[in-house]
Formats: structure tokens, sequence, C-alpha cells
């Protein structure tokens, strides 16, 4: 299977129990989410399996953050990762 | 005019291995049973290993002379589950009235819907492929019968239209087996009356139909005609259960009576604890068997009274067994049934005087239930367990997706 990166995530959850991803670490560096561009279930296609996928602006990227059904979020791949500028 | 859509998931088992894990994609994958424990049949394959050849049902060894480079994976049955789940979830969408044929087919009815069903087939291919990583063909009709057959027609992720006006050129030309519920033995026998095709079939006169496949034979020709008006069942209605069974192919061959009488106690346990959780005692008992050069055969027989009680579910089964099975041959896989299927909820009759025995053992299966429930299935067993190798392995509970014979008999 292809890198799929399991990442620590501040989230913040409203009272309509609506998920927003608000920040990420990777490598112990964290990584501020400019936004939520979508949000919808998909199949991890680069990594396998699949999950609630968000579409996060980071900087001038748009990445894929997904949530899986055991409640663990993961990039599906490093090289994703390893474009981002680092925040903060 | 209903809008039905029969909508089947491509390689189901295979496709759901190669989502998760994107690097079987491509390959000829092969989803197989365990040969330790001598369910070394393939279960599913992939386009690329269907290519090869490689039926569903053959041994492993076999697959692979085809196939040297076919990639096997056991199956997950709870991660087919869990896709199968979200499969149904994505045709819920659209209407309520999803009725799951298997755990890789459902037929919905959208009549009525905002959308045509051509394009809600389009959607739900869409939404499967790229929110789950399947595929899926689907069939879009006025009946039932003809959506099964269109979903059929064009593999894999394709659409198929068949209607009033083109149900004539695109069904009616099929070989007649291709139709629901026709199989082998209706097949030979129209075949006898020259009846090769569905449209044949439908042609054919009703008397003569009659005379020889009686009521089935009318139903056969309604469905060959596009005269099916069968509804398509909500969820809730088509889980309604109507039969509760439980079949197993033993490590070993049984060769006697003994052996099997071990394997009948263990899978009518797992039977009448499955009925007792819900809350349903069976009328009828049925025992199927398959000897070690697989043909099969499955008697039944009543009971008394109802009963949810596994060792008079045992004892009938036993008996069938002794009546019908001559050993010429050791067995190879047993199962027993239990249908005619009445609640315990609400009133039962009782019979004037239950003898204590009885009594004795009804409270020693609900300890059993409690035991099982705490500690797992394995946790207690029954001594006569302990005799027949044939039976040290298994546990029919934890290791099978549990389901009626009538479905087994399907995979023979």
């Amino acid at each position: 299977m292809k890198g799929k990166t399991y990442v620590w995530v501040r989230a913040r959850t409203d009272a309509n129990g609506v998920i927003t991803p608000e920040a990420f670490k990777i490598e112990e560096q964290l990584v501020r989410v400019d936004g939520v561009m979508a949000c919808r279930p998909a199949h991890a296609t680069k990594a396998g399996g699949r999950g609630t996928r968000y579409t996060v602006r980071v900087g001038a990227h748009d990445i894929y953050l997904f949530l899986d059904e055991d409640r663990r979020w993961f990039l599906e791949e490093e090289r994703d990762v390893r474009e981002i500028p680092y925040h903060d | 005019m209903r809008t039905i859509l029969h909508s089947d998931c491509n390689s189901f088992y295979a496709s759901v291995e190669a989502a998760e894990d994107p690097a079987l994609r491509g390959l000829p994958v092969a989803v197989c049973g365990d040969p330790a424990l001598r369910h070394g049949i393939i279960l599913a394959k992939s386009a690329p290993a269907k290519k090869c050849g490689v039926l569903t049902g053959e041994a492993i060894w076999q697959a692979k002379q085809k196939c040297p480079t076919l990639v096997l994976v056991p199956a997950d049955q709870r991660k087919y589950l869990r896709y199968a789940r979200k499969m149904r979830a994505i045709y819920r969408r659209y209407t309520h009235f999803v009725e799951p044929f298997g755990l890789d087919e459902s037929w919905l009815d959208v009549t009525g819907h905002e959308l045509s069903g051509e394009e809600i087939a389009a959607q739900i291919r869409n939404s499967a492929r790229e929110e789950l990583g399947i595929t899926v063909s689907i069939g879009v009709s006025f009946n039932k019968v003809f959506a099964k057959l269109g979903s059929d027609m064009r593999k894999p992720d394709a659409t198929t239209v068949i209607t009033v006006d083109n149900f004539k050129d695109k069904v009616w030309p099929l070989p007649v087996d291709e139709l629901l519920y026709v199989g082998r033995a209706t097949r030979r026998r129209l075949a006898r009356l020259a009846l090769y095709t569905i449209g044949d079939l439908a042609c054919a006169d009703d008397v003569l139909i009659r005379a020889v496949l009686g009521k089935n034979g009318e139903t056969l020709q309604r469905f060959a005609r596009g005269q099916d008006t069968s509804p398509v069942l909500c969820a809730e209605e088509a889980e309604e259960v109507k039969s509760v069974g439980n079949s197993t192919t033993t490590p070993h061959d049984i060769v006697d009576e003994e052996g099997a009488k071990a394997v009948l106690y263990l899978l009518a346990d797992s039977v009448a604890a499955r009925l007792r959780a819900h809350k349903l005692a069976c009328r009828t008992v049925s025992v199927w068997m398959r000897d070690s050069e697989l043909n099969s055969q499955e008697r039944q027989c009543r009971l008394g009274q109802v009963s949810d009680s596994g060792s008079d579910i045992a004892r009938a089964a036993l008996a069938l067994l002794r009546e019908h099975y001559p050993w010429h041959l050791p067995l190879r896989s047993l199962g027993v049934c239990g249908s005619d299927l009445k609640s315990t909820q609400h009133m039962v009759q009782l019979p004037l005087w239950t003898p204590p025995k009885v009594l004795r053992e009804r409270a020693l299966e609900g300890a059993l239930d409690d035991i099982r429930a705490r500690w797992g299935n394995n946790s207690i067993r029954r001594g006569l367990m302990l005799c027949g190798a044939a039976t040290q392995d298994l546990n029919p509970v934890d290791d099978h997706d549990l389901q009626g014979l009538s479905a087994m008999r399907g995979r023979g």
C-alpha cells in the first residue's frame, strides 16, 4: 500500500455535529488549515480505503485530508505533505 | 409504469479488496476461503483473473494452474458487509424501496422520482466509483425480472435500459436460463419442448407450459412476457426472517454417524441460539448433506411442536440423516435449517404438561446462551464435540456469515 499517513488533527465540532479540521501535524510541525473547500464521502484512490474527504487549503495548495470510519485522519501520500509550506 | 433498477456490484469481493489495497488493481486477484479448513475454493475473482479462466467455486490449485500469477486474498466477510451497507446507503438517497438480493445486488423502485431511471443509474454508478472505489452494473426496466437481466447484460460499470418498446429485441433472443429462477432442471424440460430462448417461452402455449411446469411455469411465462408485477420490498420488509440455517464444511470428512451427530448438534445449537436471539421458534427442520463427491441433498420434517431448542432440532436432524443417508460415501458438508418460523414473543400454544426433562433442557440452553454471550462461542461445548476430530476447529457462529440453506444450494 502506498503511503497512507495518519496524522494528528485539531478539529472543531459545531452544535450540529459538523466537523471542521483547523490544523494538523506532520513531523511534529503544526500546519494550519486556511479553509475547507469541500467535504464529501470518497474513495482514497491513491492509498486505498475510504472515508470523509476534506479538501483543505493550506497556503496555495489544496490537499485531501481523510477521516476514516475509525475516526482516524490520514493523508494519502507523504509527497502531498512535503510540498506543503509549514506554518507556525 | 414502474421504474425499477437492479444494481449489481461487479466482482464484489475482489473489487472491495482492490479498493482497500490499490496495489491489487489490475492484477488477477481471487478471494478465497481458508485452505487449512478445506474452504479453499475461489469465492470471487477480479476481471483479469476471469480472463485467465478462473471460475468461482473451483479449488485454489485448479485456479493456480490456469493462472500462475493469481494473487490470493483471504475473505473478510465483515469488510464486505461494511461496503454493502455503504452501497445501500447510496441507494437510499433515491428511494426507501431498496430490496437486497444477496450482499452485492439490490432492486430499487424509483417510480415517480424527478430524475429518470437512467439518470439515477448514472449517479449511483458515479457515487459507487468515487465514494467506495467499486463499480456497479445497473439494469433499468419496468419490472424486477427485466431489471435483473439488464444488469447482467453489460459489465462492468454500465447501464442497460430495457423498455416496453425494446424488450422483445433485447430480452427475447437470450437463452431461457438467463431468466430469474430458470435453473438446469427447468432448462432441460423446456429444451424437450424445443423452447430455448426467453422469447420461445413467452410465445409458447399457456396450456402446454402449465402442463409441463405447473404453476411455476405460469409464473416464468409471465416473467418472459414482461408481466412481472412483484413489488420491490423495502429493506425492513425484506429482512423479515423466513428461515434460520447454518452449514459447514468440516476440516475432515465425516465417516460415520457418530461424527455426523457431533456436527449436527453443533449446527443445531447455533441455529437454536439465533432463533432465540430473534425470539423465534421453528416448526420445520431440514438437513442438508453433501458427500465427498459434492453431490448434495436436502431432507426436511415437521416437529411435533414449535421449538427453539438445540436438542430438539438436532434430534430431528439426526433422525433425517439416519433415514436418508446410506453412508455410501463420507460426508463433506452438513447443514441444519429451521423454517416455518413462529414468534415466541406473543402467544405460544403450550402443551398441557411439559415433562421436567424438557424444562431442564430449556433452562440449560438459556444458561448456555448467557455463557456464550459473555465468553465467546467456544467457551462452553457439549461433551459430544470432544469425540469427533471433525468438530474440533469449528465455530459456526463466529466463522460464518450465517444464512439459509437455499442460499447454500445456490453456491453448490
